[in-house]
């Protein structure tokens, strides 16, 4: 039966056999996970064996989109990518925007499983019924973005995810790309279309169209949405400076952690430097929108005084530091505009080698310069003098892209790099979760929900519960804020009852409700970034899924289908290792983080208590009875499974 | 009264939200390749476009009302 808002279709991709096959989109798996994520993880459990050798043929790469993909839903650009990662054996959770969900939907296909490994390098273009691999072997040794561009040119109108060096030489610590907008798949998802001798994937804008059970409901909906967009008061301000607008004068508190123990102070004037970048900024930006984004948060930064186009996003933190620290790419050049050039040559050059320099690159050479400079190693073990230097941060990216000389130990990533060097180096190794730097230094702000999902993640040290406590966005809110959002995010009473205590509210168990908010978005296909999702409570998006779809929901049914994602995404990373041990908190969470006037020790969010190691113990029980998960395990209870109707995954548990 | 569609590419992000509600409402659903107006990536540009209308656009307007960004405005045609 046709489901609108869905095109129908699986399409399976061999790479070892070039076949390729395309099987209908079930309509019971529709209506039990609804798309992206859901769908996604249902494939990779089925798909993917838990023992697989992330970088082997047996390895698949599961793409996503959403019922909502494809439509005029403001931000529904959301595509889902599940693989089984390098860096740390779990399954991640990547998301990336751009124009592919909606030119993937165009040629006919929801989702699309590509396993195998190719013989020689090719790239898969897919266009309609015409499915084909392509030789890639003139665009290998290419960076991301020429072989985006060049690509582009071939097939225009079309959407490429490309890898650049680092995927080719199988780098843990690699990323891919969507249309040179946003970055996609930081857990090595590049390394593993590398391991697969698939360059790129290209979907061309394709003849099918995507039709919707309620077209003037959904026109309806979409209005409310789109006006309550246009009279959002920061909207001015991101039209012009996109995501930076955020955090136009930005410094992020007490400094950079030097190996998360003391803190190397931004300059002085670190702030007046900020405002006179986002100035420039701001004049040098032409906007770039994922498909139907009225935000359009992504940049090409025109820095006509040093004759440079470059692409880039997510650099708010990252400039501040690049900028104003002496912590990480220090220059002696004073004015604001060089050192914005040089920030932004940085950024292009770990982009176009596929580094993912957010979530690894920058804690992973932070680590091995303290360790240079405490003399646990030297210049014989890594060739080369390290410091924090501009230059040397440079000559790093590279080595790490091509795994020449020391690069190829950082290029393992920060576990297995630690290993290799020796030395106790991995005694040193103080702020990690499931092999991934801990993004948000719970010291530094407080344990909020943002900071406590950084433990549970199932398959990564990065969690999703932003909405409601995302330190960058909600330091210092009060509580009745936090009723609101909690509210928007629909919390049962019940639940309400169980988070919000005495004046304030439990970390742990706001954040798994925080991460079945998110992950609605996620499994509709929606962008789930603040400045989109403050327009969407579970309410909007149960209205919008009915008009689309005609299935009609309640906000209860869609929190439903965003448990059993998650619960399905617990199982494929608890299958494949990931228990309690690998969610208790880092040691170093419990010693002060040295500042220069004061140290900053691990608190509540309200800053009242000091938390202790049992402290955060207790709070992950409590995660894990918010869950319905085994509290010495963490594995989803066969209780809590047949609750979400997924019986077979109970007796699976129970077997 | 006549309406004509002005273009100002230079403003354009490429959501692409104008092929999407100009083909839903002759199509009746999302069909980018059905848009009576085409935003066209320039040649080895990924961010720069071209906006262009086929034949068949009526000048509804519907893609101007849309543009998050003001590519597109409708504008009056005043014959002195």
């Amino acid at each position: 039966m046709e489901i609108p808002g869905y095109v129908g279709n699986i399409l399976f991709i061999d790479l070892t056999y070039g076949r390729v096959s395309k099987e209908p989109l079930d309509a019971a798996l529709i209506r039990t996970y609804l798309g992206g994520a859901g769908i996604n993880n249902k494939l990779a459990y089925s798909l993917i064996p838990p023992e697989a050798d992330p970088l082997s043929p047996e390895n698949a790469i599961i793409i996503g989109t959403g019922p909502f993909s494809g439509t005029i839903i403001p931000g529904s650009s959301e595509l889902m990518i599940t693989y089984k990662s390098p860096l740390n054996g779990a399954f991640p959770y990547s998301c990336g925007g751009g124009k592919f969900a909606a030119f993937l939907k165009s040629s006919g296909y929801d989702h699309v499983v590509i396993t195998g490994r190719s013989d020689k390098p090719v790239y898969l273009k897919i266009e309609d019924e015409n499915i084909k691999l392509h030789d890639a072997s003139d665009l290998w040794g290419r960076d991301s973005f020429e072989t985006t561009d060049i690509l582009m040119q071939r097939h225009e109108p079309c959407s490429v995810i490309p890898i650049g060096p680092s995927g080719e030489n199988l780098v843990n610590i690699s990323v891919s790309h969507i249309d040179k907008g946003g970055t996609v798949g930081s857990g090595g998802l590049a390394a593993v279309m590398g391991s697969k001798n698939l360059k790129a994937i290209v979907v061309v804008m394709g003849t099918k169209g995507v039709t919707v059970a309620h077209p003037r409901r959904l026109r309806k909906l979409v209005d409310d949405i789109l006006s309550r967009v246009n009279s959002y008061h920061r909207r001015p301000e991101m039209m012009l400076g996109g995501a930076m607008a955020m955090t136009s004068g930005w410094v992020p508190e007490g400094g950079i952690a030097r190996n998360s123990s003391t803190l190397i102070p931004y300059q002085q004037d670190a702030g007046e430097i900020q405002a006179q970048i986002y100035e420039i900024h701001k004049r040098s930006r032409k906007k770039i929108a994922c498909m139907t984004c009225p935000m359009s948060d992504k940049d090409r930064i025109d820095l006509v005084e040093h004759g440079m186009m470059i692409y880039d996003t997510a650099i708010m933190a990252e400039r501040a530091i690049m900028t104003t620290s002496p912590a990480f790419g220090h220059s002696d050049s004073t004015s604001p505009l060089d050192r914005y050039a040089e920030a932004l040559s940085y950024f292009d050059l770990a982009n176009r080698y596929g580094i993912d320099r957010i979530y690894s690159f920058r804690g992973l050479a932070d680590f091995v310069i303290s360790l240079y400079e405490d003399g646990i190693i030297t210049k014989e073990d890594t060739g080369m003098e390290l410091n924090r230097e501009l230059s040397t941060i440079i000559k790093l990216v590279k080595i790490t892209a091509l795994r020449e000389g020391f690069g190829d130990v950082l290029a393992d990533g920060p576990v297995k790099a630690a290993r290799r060097i020796g030395k106790n180096a991995e005694k040193h190794l103080q702020n990690v979760i499931k092999g991934q730097f801990v993004a948000f230094d719970p010291r530094l702000s407080a344990l909020g929900s943002t900071e406590f999902a950084q433990l549970t993640h199932p398959g990564r040290c990065f969690g999703v519960a932003g909405a409601l406590g995302a330190p960058t966005y909600s330091l210092g809110w009060p509580l009745s804020e936090y009723l609101k959002q909690a509210k928007r995010c629909g919390v049962s009473e019940e639940a309400m009852g169980r988070i919000f205590t005495e004046g304030s509210f439990n970390a742990a168990r706001l954040a798994k409700h925080a991460e079945d908010f998110f992950c609605v978005f996620n499994i509709l296909g929606q962008c789930h970034r603040l400045y989109i999702s403050r327009f969407y409570s579970v309410d909007v998006l149960a209205e919008l899924y009915s008009a689309v779809t005609g299935i009609e929901v309640t906000a209860a049914d869609l929190k439903v289908a965003s448990e059993r994602a998650w619960n399905i995404w617990k199982l494929l990373n608890y299958r494949a290792g990931f228990d309690r041990k690998d969610d208790e908190p880092p040691e170093i969470w419990f010693q002060p983080l040295k500042g220069v006037d004061k140290d900053y020790v691990l608190m509540d969010y309200f800053h009242n208590t000091v938390l202790t190691r049992e402290d955060v113990e207790g709070l992950l029980d409590d995660y894990y009875e918010e869950r319905g998960w085994d509290k010495h395990t963490s594995a989803p209870t066969p209780t809590k499974l047949r609750q979400l109707g997924l019986d077979s995954f109970a007796r699976d548990v129970e077997s | 009264m006549s309406y004509i569609i002005v273009s100002d590419a230079t403003k354009c992000a490429g959501c692409l939200s104008c092929m999407l509600y100009c083909s839903f409402k002759f199509e009746g659903m999302f069909k980018l390749s059905a848009s009576r107006i085409k935003v066209k990536r320039l040649v080895g540009q990924p961010t720069e476009y071209e906006l262009m209308f086929t034949p068949e656009c009526d000048s509804c307007g519907l893609c101007a009302r849309y543009c998050p960004y003001e590519a597109l405005t409708r504008q009056k045609v005043v014959i002195r």
